[in-house]
């Protein structure tokens, strides 16, 4: 920190450094605090998907090979997330990520985080089958993400 | 928020999903899987998804409303009625339907 005899000028590059490291939020709480639908459209949360270091989107690949009938009930969950940020049925799965439960005898999950409050970038999905392994995928990614936006 | 972040993109679901809900066969299935969530935003935002996708004008003159009130009504603060989304749905030429199911047993007294 700066001693106080420092130039208040400086205080303020200081300050938007410390602000740029990527906040993840560890509260669920955070997300039911979020705006909701009524406000205007430039507070709402903007849809992100992971991207790996080859550029490969695991979301995109995830939805693309499944069916047209489950491909429909991922399309109209992020759409209301997209149009009114309204989450629906989440949980927290600790260390900042979250899954997106979506009712139906499938049982699909949505693995994401939230990112300072504005973003909801999607890690990832499954079935009840390999939710397992694809928690443990999605919180892989979600490390990479951080580490990748920390400087 | 105009933030860059490395490692993530965005990702353009609406255009690819206005082109399928023109097929009348995906936007009843979109809107079942809708009615299937029990969660009354995610139906609003799939039933203006559709109606979008045919077209406001068009829709709103089937269902006999004026273009605007359209969207009034489908705000998620808004309460719908069940005669609204019935004709807005009819007008996009969407039925409900029901089918048989197990029903989920929530309360203790339920399951005896």
């Amino acid at each position: 920190m700066i001693n106080g005899t420092a130039p208040i000028a400086f205080a303020a590059p200081i300050t938007t450094v410390q602000h740029s490291v990527t906040q993840i939020s560890h509260n669920p709480q955070d997300l039911r605090m979020l705006p909701t639908g009524n406000m205007h459209d430039s507070m709402l949360m903007k849809l992100l998907v992971y991207e790996t270091v080859s550029g490969r989107r695991p979301f995109v690949n995830w939805f693309e090979r499944l069916d047209g009938q489950r491909q429909a009930s991922v399309r109209r969950r992020l759409r209301a997330v997209e149009e009114h940020d309204h989450l629906g049925d989440c949980s927290s799965l600790r260390g900042g990520l979250y899954e997106m439960r979506l009712a139906g005898r499938i049982g699909l999950r949505i693995y994401f985080a939230n990112i300072d409050g504005a973003i909801v970038l999607l890690l990832g999905g499954s079935g009840k089958s390999d939710q397992k392994r694809a928690i443990e995928r999605a919180r892989e990614r979600l490390k990479d993400f951080q580490d990748r936006n920390s400087d | 928020m105009t933030k860059e972040f490395k490692a993530a993109s965005s990702w353009d679901m609406k255009e690819k999903l206005y082109e399928d809900l023109r097929d009348p066969s995906y936007a009843a299935a979109y809107v079942n899987e809708a009615l299937l969530e029990g969660d009354e935003v995610v139906f609003k935002t799939a039933v203006a998804d559709v109606i979008r996708a045919r077209g406001v004008g068009k829709v709103a003159a089937a269902a006999g409303v004026n273009r605007v009130t359209v969207f009034k009504t489908l705000k998620p603060e808004t309460r719908t009625s069940f005669t609204t989304y019935h004709s807005l749905l009819t007008a996009c030429g969407i039925d409900f339907a029901t089918r048989p199911i197990k029903p989920k047993l929530r309360s203790r007294s339920a399951r005896k």
